[in-house]
């Protein structure tokens, strides 16, 4: 009884604020009520760090977009403009271009930006959400420095017709709809989504950052998103599988300036409207030894983004009035040999292709840039000896006629007998500039080279299991130096202009934790995260003045952490959210100071409701309050932040 | 009866295995329950901005720091040279509210200093002594530069409104306009930045995807004419004998509207170029200045320059080199002759200036806010 308390004592403590990870559930192994079932972890997964988000995360914020998700749920930081407004993720100290986000096995990062906004990005076009936290990105071919993100779509091959519609209205004149429609047999289902979010976003604050000091109601804050997606399955036996997935979005918003502006309402007007049309198709053949799968899909984006002032004598006039447009093709096939029931061997191919745009109308900037990029990578895992498994991973790419550095990966994981485990890996990785990066006018650098990274992780994961209760905790340490880092700048000339800087290490620890206790009618679940980054340039400058060596990279919080709980008892449900973030600094001196640095950053929200079971129809009313306390905060310097909001959502399931 | 005592056996084990799990797991419950509280009741600590209370009476040295676009991070330092002290974000100590997002310029005008907010869209208006705030001029697109003619009218630039504004000053108040859109839809012409009045002209020059020296009849407030010099001019300044003198980056590297960098000399009488210097290399071409005898010029190519107005060639050897800085503003003291450099380091951190004499001997050095762009002295 002393060791097993004391294994509890050390792993809450040990793994302090906790961490996320799922349990993983193999697709066939329906789940029971009371029982708690885990599955092996995969083999090609030896030695990394791989989190699924739970089910019921998914479910409860299936109206969110993927950044409020993943910052309240994750250890990833999101570095959000607001409500409505731009948001990026980064991994353990990295920068957004070192986040890589799929959907479908098509990658989302635009090869203009490198970036994702993943604030236009719903919840609800995918029903499987996965984090590969550094080298374990290497698995899904994806050269991520910092990691990636997954977003997969399935389907249960249940008869019939099933239905969701979910319905939200909330503060500021937000309306949020999805539907669901899925229909099917055993061998051939069709998943239609929709959705539909739009807000006035006008919440009211208190400007105390200009001399009349009163209540103002935020302007130019308004967003819109809707779109579709349409899924078909295919199964004619259970050796072939095959899917073809379309996801269609447009999205207009305004972009708010900052609370000191007093341009009038008619001056500094930026608005910016996206297009999204994506395709993937997959096969896949499930052979006795063998698995192999062929993947094709596409991405083609557009955006335009305009600045508009009002012009004595003229009228409305755009300062700027920028197209940018993306195409991407995505071609990959995949193979897994089981040698034997202790090894196999994976092989991958891919060829990519990218063409890029991008227009200012009125500066008369433009560039058009093509990059081709493909690769191969070879891997073998195998369980050497009992409970011991490693794994080799060797890749090698290229981009347009140029070798990229060759991708090594090795990575191992003991098993002992008390659900305990311990892992590591080390391994290199790259990220190529962007090809804004490289061609934007004015600004972008040429000569910039491919960033390199060499990381190494080791973990400890532990699980408890008794009838009624189960504890999963995980704890993580990284390391990772990163040559020829890109970083943004603004020049003498007035415009920002990218450059490499020669080191930054980027190291830290992560532990998270899932705790499920089931109490007769009464059941509790914690998600909890927490992550300690340290990521700071390592570099010697000439410039004596330059003190930037050793300071923490703007942005980044030192600290960040997050718990999710939830509360049944019969029909009834109760959830808290608490988040937290440490002082980022925005300087590239980390210096503090209301004017270069941005306080910590704690938020709490709660959610109640009432599910209704009949026997063809489920109903659920779910009430939320965000920014419980009302408090006024800071995400980013000067952008104001609403307080106390509602939310009340409907959900119907027709069964 | 063995039987009984067995059953009994695995019962009270079975009993004690499950109270053994029960406790654990309640430890477990109220430990979690025990650290989350901790932390999950925390609240946030909005901004705490203290009042400072200044009184400067003596002679000082305003340095403007432009901050980092969309950063609202612009700030405001205070130098006394006789003291060799240094305050550094003097506005939002002294009013509690931050200046901005890029301050552009600092005028002097009796005793009130007025900061130009380019990317925040005003003009503040404070007491050069203690920097409290008088007022302010809004909504204005992109204001750059001030220039006063007198106590009821002065002039304000801007890059985007494709007019320069005419402000009553006492009453904080817009007066009118001044159309200067060129009307051929190329770039954004014309914007306007900085101010040199002559006699009843404004000289103004155009620098953003522009190379035109605009002029202003103060009387009419009309265009009258415009003088093409080198591919956008950044500054201008005036010598004794009433030439004007225009500082020209020629663009950027990577950018389509690129040119010649170099530096024009205008008569302000007649409107001709009279001499032109084209430079053979072109990096970081930031400031230009007068001595206080207006005979000396001051530039940034990288490194600090100087030469005599009546020069017929510019100098080939820096007067004083950057090595490793990023050399952004400069500036000659007109009580002293001191002369001031800023560095702007990797703007996106403090900046340093570097206080000489006349000798080049370094008096002082001090850190301010981030891109320290120019010295106004009071």
């Amino acid at each position: 009884m002393i060791k097993k308390t004391f294994n509890i004592i050390i792993i809450l403590f040990f793994g302090n604020f906790v961490f996320s990870q799922e349990i993983h559930f193999p697709d066939t192994i329906k789940i029971i009520d009371e029982v708690f079932i885990y599955a092996e972890k995969k083999l090609s997964e030896t030695g990394q760090k791989i989190n699924k988000i739970d089910s019921l995360i998914i479910e409860t914020k299936l109206l969110n977009d993927v950044s409020a998700l993943l910052s309240e749920n994750s250890s990833i930081f999101i570095k959000s403009y607001g409500r409505g407004s731009m948001a990026t993720a980064s991994f353990k100290g990295t920068n957004a271009s070192h986040t890589k986000l799929t959907w479908n096995n098509i990658e989302l990062n635009s090869p203009l930006m490198g970036i994702v906004d993943m604030s236009q990005i719903p919840v609800a076009i995918s029903e499987n959400i996965k984090l590969y936290y550094g080298a374990s990105s290497l698995i899904k071919n994806s050269n991520a420095l910092g990691g990636l993100i997954e977003l997969n779509s399935t389907t249960s091959w249940s008869k019939g017709v099933k239905a969701k519609i979910i319905s939200q209205l909330a503060s500021y004149s937000s309306y949020d709809n999805f539907g669901e429609i899925r229909f099917g047999n055993s061998k051939i289902q069709s998943v239609t989504k929709f959705y539909h979010s739009t807000s006035k976003n006008n919440f009211p604050f208190l400007n105390n950052d200009i001399s009349e000091q009163q209540i103002e109601y935020r302007q130019n804050a308004d967003y819109l998103k809707y779109g579709f997606v349409q899924e078909v399955y295919f199964k004619p036996n259970i050796h072939n599988l095959f899917s073809v997935k379309f996801w269609k979005q447009l999205s207009d918003r305004g972009i708010p300036g900052l609370t000191s502006n007093e341009a009038g309402p008619n001056n500094n007007k930026n608005r910016q409207n996206s297009n999204l049309n994506i395709y993937s198709t997959n096969y896949t053949h499930y052979g006795k030894k063998i698995r192999f799968e062929i993947n094709h899909g596409a991405n083609f984006q557009n955006s335009n983004y305009k600045s508009t002032n009002y012009i004595n004598g003229i009228g409305f006039l755009n300062v700027v009035n920028a197209f940018s447009k993306s195409n991407s093709i995505f071609n990959s096939i995949s193979s897994k040999y089981n040698i034997s029931d202790k090894t196999e061997f994976n092989s991958q191919i891919n060829y990519n292709f990218h063409f890029v745009n991008s227009d200012e109308s009125i500066l008369n900037q433009t560039f058009t840039a093509k990059r081709q990029e493909g690769g191969l990578n070879i891997s073998v895992y195998s369980e050497i000896l009992k409970n011991l498994k490693t794994g080799i991973l060797l890749r090698q790419d290229f981009y347009d006629k140029t070798l990229s550095p060759f991708i090594p990966s090795l990575s191992a994981e003991y098993f002992f007998e008390n659900n305990l485990s311990v892992r590591a890996s080390v391994s290199r990785n790259y990220n190529l500039p962007s090809l804004n990066d490289l061609y934007l006018k004015p600004g972008g650098n040429p000569n910039l080279k491919a960033e390199i990274g060499n990381s190494s992780d080791i973990g400890l994961s532990y699980f408890l299991n008794i009838k009624n209760f189960s504890l999963k905790s995980d704890f993580d340490l990284n390391f990772s130096k990163i040559n020829n880092w890109i970083l943004w700048r603004p020049t003498a000339m007035g415009y920002w202009e990218p450059d490499n800087i020669e080191v930054v290490i980027a190291s830290g620890c992560e532990t998270n934790l899932i705790f499920e206790y089931k109490l007769n009618k009464l059941k509790f679940k914690n998600i909890a995260n927490y992550s300690f980054t340290k990521s700071v340039r390592s570099d010697e400058n000439e410039n004596m003045n330059n003190n930037s060596l050793g300071k923490q990279l703007p942005y980044i919080p030192r600290h960040s952490a997050n718990i999710f709980s939830q509360i049944s008892w019969q029909n009834f449900f109760f959830s808290y959210q608490w988040t937290y973030f440490s002082t980022r600094y925005t300087s590239s001196a980390a210096e503090p100071g209301v004017l270069v640095s941005i306080y910590p950053y704690f938020m709490n929200d709660i959610g109640f409701g009432k599910n209704f079971y009949f026997k063809k129809i489920d109903f659920s009313l779910n009430f939320k309050i965000y920014n419980l306390f009302n408090e006024k905060y800071r995400s980013v310097l000067w952008q104001a932040m609403p307080g106390r909001n509602y939310s009340l959502q409907l959900s119907i399931k027709l069964k | 009866m063995a039987s009984y005592a067995g059953t009994k056996l695995q019962l009270t084990i079975k009993y004690k295995t499950k109270m053994k799990e029960m406790k654990i797991i309640y430890k477990a419950l109220f430990l979690f329950i025990l650290i989350s509280s901790i932390f999950i009741f925390s609240c946030m600590k909005d901004d705490f901005r203290p009042i400072s209370e200044f009184n400067t009476n003596s002679r000082g040295v305003f340095i403007v720091c432009e901050g980092n676009f969309m950063y609202g991070n612009a700030s405001l330092s205070y130098y006394s040279p006789l003291e060799k002290k240094i305050e550094n974000t003097i506005f939002i100590r002294a009013n509690g509210i931050p200046l901005g997002d890029v301050a552009q310029s600092l005028t002097i005008h009796k005793n009130t200093a007025w900061i130009v907010i380019n990317n925040s869209g005003k003009v503040y208006a404070i007491d050069i002594d203690n920097f409290k705030i008088k007022g302010k001029i809004t909504g204005l697109v992109s204001p750059r530069y001030m220039r006063f003619v007198n106590e009821q009218k002065a002039y304000i630039t801007d890059m985007y409104a494709k007019n320069i504004y005419i402000v009553n000053p006492e009453n904080f108040s817009l007066i009118k306009t001044i159309n200067i859109d060129d009307a051929s839809g190329n770039f954004y012409n014309h914007s306007s930045e900085q101010i040199v009045i002559y006699e009843d002209k404004l000289f103004i020059n155009t620098w953003s995807y522009d190379n035109k020296i605009l002029v202003i009849n103060t009387n009419t407030d009309e265009l009258i004419d415009s003088i093409e010099v080198f591919k956008q001019p950044r500054k201008i300044i005036a010598d004794k004998y009433k030439n004007l003198w225009v500082l020209c980056d020629g663009g950027g590297e990577n950018s389509d509207y690129q040119g010649d960098a170099g530096i024009v000399k205008i008569n302000m009488q007649t409107h001709k170029i009279e001499n032109s210097f084209i430079f053979q290399n072109k990096e970081n071409i930031t400031d230009m200045q007068i001595n206080k005898t207006g005979d000396t010029i001051f530039y940034v190519n990288k490194d600090v320059f100087r030469f005599h107005v009546n020069s017929a060639s510019l100098p080939e050897k820096a007067w004083i080199s950057s090595g490793n800085k990023n050399i952004y503003a400069i500036a000659q003291d007109p009580y002293n002759y001191d002369f001031y450099i800023s560095d702007a380091v990797d703007f996106m951190q403090s900046g340093m200036i570097y206080r000489f004499n006349s000798n080049l001997y370094c008096l002082d050095s001090f850190a301010v806010g981030i891109i320290p762009n120019s010295f106004v002295f009071k």
